[in-house]
């Protein structure tokens, strides 16, 4: 076996996140936690290779993925326009390959939203 | 020596110890030659062995030693590596001495490395004891990078020293020895 792709990691999903408090950029919260703990070797960064959303709000709205504390969030991503009631996803060829070495935050216009992402963790 | 194994070698695994048990080496430090013989070695999983941090958009780094390729009195290692990040990284063993050097340039690594070289025997260099290697990355790109990470695997040998005639026959090419080169050069 030889290794062929320096940045091949590894796989791994966050938990599906519900955004039901707070519409805006205040009412983001992390859909995946990159792994900082301090007895850690090296330092890991993701990149996000997978959407999967779900509108179950009254109307279409507006879905944003970026780095930074709730309220203080940019985008990494151009927003992602949801419609109610569906399904939003998004794969690996359609996700440009934007790579976090902090939390990835996500967050509504409009509220609720139930949001998972899968990652690829470099370290 | 055995005749299947060398420094740089190729192969579809992605490394071979450069010697075994039992057998002659010799370290090749500055101007100084080791003559040893190998009681053990252990192998060293691929890991991040350096951080470089952060860089700025078309700045270099300078170069940043890394303390953890120093190894105790009496072994050496043989060590391939990676960029995991976007940047060109020189080899300076020591901090003075570059390695991978013409009289014109440095060779770097960087992330098409490992796509040309899977195997990365070009990468190879050894350390002899607590002889720190230091890195250098260059970052040529319009965009800061958090981060430059090293990975780094290979195989650790514990030595001892040889007795004046088998060194002596090693000399008069008699006996079998690997050189091993554990420095760069200015």
């Amino acid at each position: 076996m030889v290794m062929t792709y320096a940045r091949r990691g590894i796989r791994l999903v966050g938990n599906p996140v519900v955004i039901d408090a707070l519409a805006g950029n205040a009412g983001a919260l992390a859909v995946f936690q990159v792994s900082n703990w301090a007895q850690q070797i090296g330092a890991k960064t993701v990149i996000l290779k997978r959407l999967f959303a779900w509108n179950n709000g009254a109307g279409n709205t507006v879905i944003h993925i970026g780095r930074g504390a709730a309220g203080a969030v940019v985008d990494a991503f151009p927003p992602i326009y949801t419609i109610t009631n569906l399904n939003a996803g998004f794969v690996e060829l359609e996700v440009p390959e934007v790579e976090f070495s902090v939390d990835i935050m996500a967050w509504g216009v409009a509220i609720p939203l139930t949001i998972q992402v899968e990652v690829e963790e470099l370290s | 020596m055995s005749v299947n194994l060398y420094p740089f070698k190729s192969g579809l695994g992605l490394m071979e110890p450069v010697a075994l048990t039992n057998e002659n080496v010799c370290i090749v430090y500055g101007t100084d030659y080791y003559y040893r013989k190998v009681s053990w070695l252990e192998s060293l999983p691929p890991s991040q062995f350096l951080n470089i941090g952060a860089i700025a958009a078309q700045t270099n780094s300078g170069k940043i030693p890394a303390p953890n390729l120093r190894f105790p009195k009496e072994e050496f290692a043989q060590i391939r590596w990676f960029v995991l990040d976007n940047a060109q990284v020189r080899l300076w063993l020591p901090d003075a001495d570059g390695k991978y050097r013409t009289m014109g340039m440095m060779f770097y690594v960087d992330m098409n490395t490992i796509a040309r070289d899977p195997c990365l025997h070009f990468t190879e260099f050894s350390v002899w004891q607590d002889q720190v290697p230091s890195f250098e990355a260059l970052n040529g790109m319009d965009y800061a990078l958090t981060q430059c990470r090293l990975i780094g695997f290979g195989f650790r040998y514990k030595v001892v020293a040889l007795s004046a005639a088998v060194e002596a026959s090693i000399k008069a090419g008699t006996a079998p020895c690997t050189y091993v080169f554990a420095t760069g050069r200015t």
